[in-house]
């Protein structure tokens, strides 16, 4: 199964960053809508604050003077009184421009111009003050408070980085949100990429789905009917595999019997005419095994025998068949057939104790053609061996593992031409006439089947050849 | 003996037929479904060798038919399809036996002689009368553990009378036998070949039953 490639864009990448930003830009826009009234709220409150501050003063001005009668007002001074700092600062004039008081934090200077009463800005060597300026009613005194902006934007500068400091806070979670609320949205679709992930040539099933969005469910339903279109071609494939057996095997069967019967009705025969019709029959035999290991090969190939539920395998009895049927030719060939069974190698671990599932027919093929090989290869007069070993896995404590090996003391392979042997129509000899090149390409693929690996090794004392297949199965408690 | 060989390849269906005539046999091919059916209803065969694809209708369609109407006589199945299902398909629809293409004559022959011995419920290959048996595998006959040279059709007559175990066979039953489709029949060619069988084995191997036909006698060579 192969990953989607990182050119491609992800949806739910591209979802959850498009999620992320409306939010974001919602969160942003009512953050200026927040920011801009508040502060058009403020500078009103902190004008309220001058305009009533002015009026305390100038109502506080006017009554000393009327009670101290005097053109100077006691000179406190506004700061020292405190003894805090005051961003408030303020100037008393009278009507003839002269300055009567002002507050420590005051030049002499107007602080606004004299003649224009009410809300004014000013700048001041570079400080923007906010001034009030307000004539009493009696129009003899004059009194202007001054507020510098830096004060106001001190506030709103506050003010803006709590919020700022609050969508710090908030982004994260935000993002998490989103990517949580994505993710619950797309987990029926990677429920699918699971689910047909699991599908393989070995498990071609129909994807079975409940509560599926409307959105993917016709995805499925595609998917389900191409999957349909695929068990239809197994089965033709599997219907076509016989057909071709039958169309093939039919003619040859007709040349065959031929030969038998000029065989038979031209007796007595003499050496040569023997000889040809023996050929003949030999070159019927090849091409019936041929299209015996062809069938097979694509039996295996084909998912069709994938499809069938893997059995119970018992080895002991797989090799006992095998042996039965080659006995005959290894008898001709006085070559001995041993079974050993290595029982006794680990920890008493019995070939029973483990538990080994598969297709009997597929290993029974596999076992029978490297025996049969090992006979058929073999000069006249030795022996084969077929050595079953139980191991405890050594990546899991509850599996077990059964080697199974086909060891001979025959004419062998060259080392430089191990690796090629599983390819399809190798063969080690190719002047020998025997033998399709298909045998151990069938090992070799009934051995995949199972997940494993055929190994080649040495055969019996260093001589020969040894054919060794490891299958793994769960030990019995 | 008759067999019956339903083959539609002319290829395989004519070299079985003359293998098989050359064993003793009197074999009638057909080709079609049809004809075998025809053919299962007007003669009486020994042993019945079915190709499953036939061009007018399945085999197992043929086999089902057979077995329907009564007829127990062993079918052997010539088949290319090897696979187990299809041979558990086949014996379980009435077939006694099957051999996968490409076939071997003789083993062709093997199995017909085994499917013959089992429908007489013998279990055993050699046939005895007296001091005269016969080998069906080597197809000989010894008087006294001495072979005896017979004729294609000498040895098929003996074979058919030994078989049936003292049944009797009108000479018509022996033509039937001996004979297949367009093989001439003399006249008095039975008595000609029990005559020389008499002569070759002891006069006691046939005893003539007035009337009806031929019976194995008690074989006592005199």
């Amino acid at each position: 199964m192969t990953q989607p490639s990182s050119s491609k864009w992800s949806l739910r990448q591209r979802l959850t960053a498009m999620l992320f930003s409306l939010v974001l830009s919602l969160w942003g826009l009512s953050a200026a809508v927040i920011y801009v009234q508040a502060e058009n709220e403020s500078q009103e409150l902190f004008d309220m604050a001058i305009s009533e501050t002015a009026s305390l003063l100038l109502f506080l001005s006017e009554h000393e003077l009327l009670e101290v009668g005097d053109n100077k007002i006691a000179g406190h001074d506004y700061a020292e009184q405190t003894g805090t700092e005051h961003y408030l600062s303020f100037q008393l004039w009278d009507t003839n421009g002269t300055l009567r008081y002002r507050s420590a934090n005051a030049p002499n200077n107007p602080l606004a111009p004299l003649t224009e009463e009410g809300f004014g800005w000013k700048n001041n060597d570079g400080e923007i003050i906010r001034t009030f300026n307000l004539l009493d009613s009696n129009k003899l005194l004059r009194i202007i408070v001054a507020e510098p902006l830096v004060h106001r934007q001190e506030i709103s500068a506050h003010f803006f980085g709590g919020l700022f400091l609050f969508s710090l806070v908030l982004l994260p979670v935000g993002y998490l949100g989103v990517r949580l609320i994505v993710s619950k949205a797309f987990s029926p679709v990677k429920r699918c990429v699971d689910e047909v992930n699991r599908l393989d040539s070995r498990n071609l099933n129909q994807i079975d789905f409940n509560d599926l969005p409307q959105e993917i469910e016709p995805l499925l339903h595609a998917l389900n009917s191409a999957i349909k279109r695929i068990q239809a071609g197994v089965v033709r494939e599997k219907r076509f595999t016989a057909d071709a057996a039958h169309e093939l095997r039919t003619p040859l069967a007709g040349v065959k019997a031929n030969v038998q019967l000029l065989q038979k009705i031209s007796a007595p025969l003499n050496t040569t005419q023997q000889e040809v019709m023996e050929d003949a029959l030999e070159g019927v035999d090849r091409c019936s095994r041929m299209i015996n290991q062809l069938l097979a090969l694509s039996k295996s190939d084909s998912l069709a025998a994938k499809l069938a539920p893997q059995e119970v395998l018992d080895i002991r009895k797989i090799i006992s068949d095998v042996f039965i049927l080659e006995r005959v030719r290894a008898e001709a060939k006085d070559v001995s057939l041993t079974l050993s069974m290595d029982d006794s190698s680990q920890q008493s671990l019995k070939l029973e104790s483990i538990v080994l599932k598969g297709y009997p027919t597929a290993i029974e093929l596999l076992i029978r053609n490297l025996v049969n090989n090992a006979i058929t290869y073999h000069r006249n007069h030795g022996s084969v061996i077929v050595r079953v070993q139980c191991l405890l896995s050594t990546e899991n404590s509850c599996q077990g593992k059964v080697r199974i090996s086909v060891l001979d003391d025959g004419l062998g392979i060259p080392e430089n031409q191990r690796a090629q042997i599983f390819n399809r129509f190798f063969r080690v000899n190719p002047n020998q006439t025997r033998g399709s090149g298909l045998g151990l390409s069938i090992c070799h693929e009934v051995a995949e089947l199972h997940g494993t690996k055929i190994t080649v090794t040495d055969g019996i004392n260093g001589q020969g050849v040894g054919f060794v297949l490891e299958l793994t199965g769960e030990l019995t408690q | 003996m008759r067999l019956l060989l339903i083959e539609d390849d002319p290829l395989i269906g004519k070299a079985t037929q003359h293998f098989l005539v050359s064993e003793g046999y009197a074999v009638d091919w057909v080709t079609t479904g049809s004809d075998a059916l025809l053919s299962v209803r007007t003669h009486e065969y020994a042993t019945i060798l079915l190709d499953l694809g036939l061009p007018d209708m399945d085999g197992h369609e043929v086999l089902g038919k057979i077995r329907r109407s009564g007829i127990t006589t062993p079918i052997l199945i010539l088949t290319a399809r090897e696979a187990v299902s299809d041979r558990i398909y086949n014996l379980d629809s009435g077939a006694d036996d099957f051999i996968i293409k490409p076939f071997d004559l003789h083993e062709v022959c093997a199995r017909i002689r085994v499917a013959i011995r089992r429908a007489q419920g013998r279990a055993e290959e050699c046939l005895q009368v007296g001091a005269v048996s016969l080998l069906p595998s080597r197809r000989m006959a010894l008087v006294n553990e001495i072979e005896i040279s017979l004729t294609r059709r000498e040895y098929m007559i003996l074979y058919t009378l030994m078989s049936g175990e003292g049944k009797v066979f009108s000479r018509s039953q022996l033509e039937e036998a001996l004979y297949g489709w367009g093989e001439e029949v003399e006249s008095n060619s039975i008595e000609v070949h029990v005559h020389n069988l008499r002569k070759k084995l002891g006069k006691k191997i046939i005893e003539t039953v007035h009337g009806i036909g031929y019976k194995t006698g008690s074989g006592v060579s005199e």
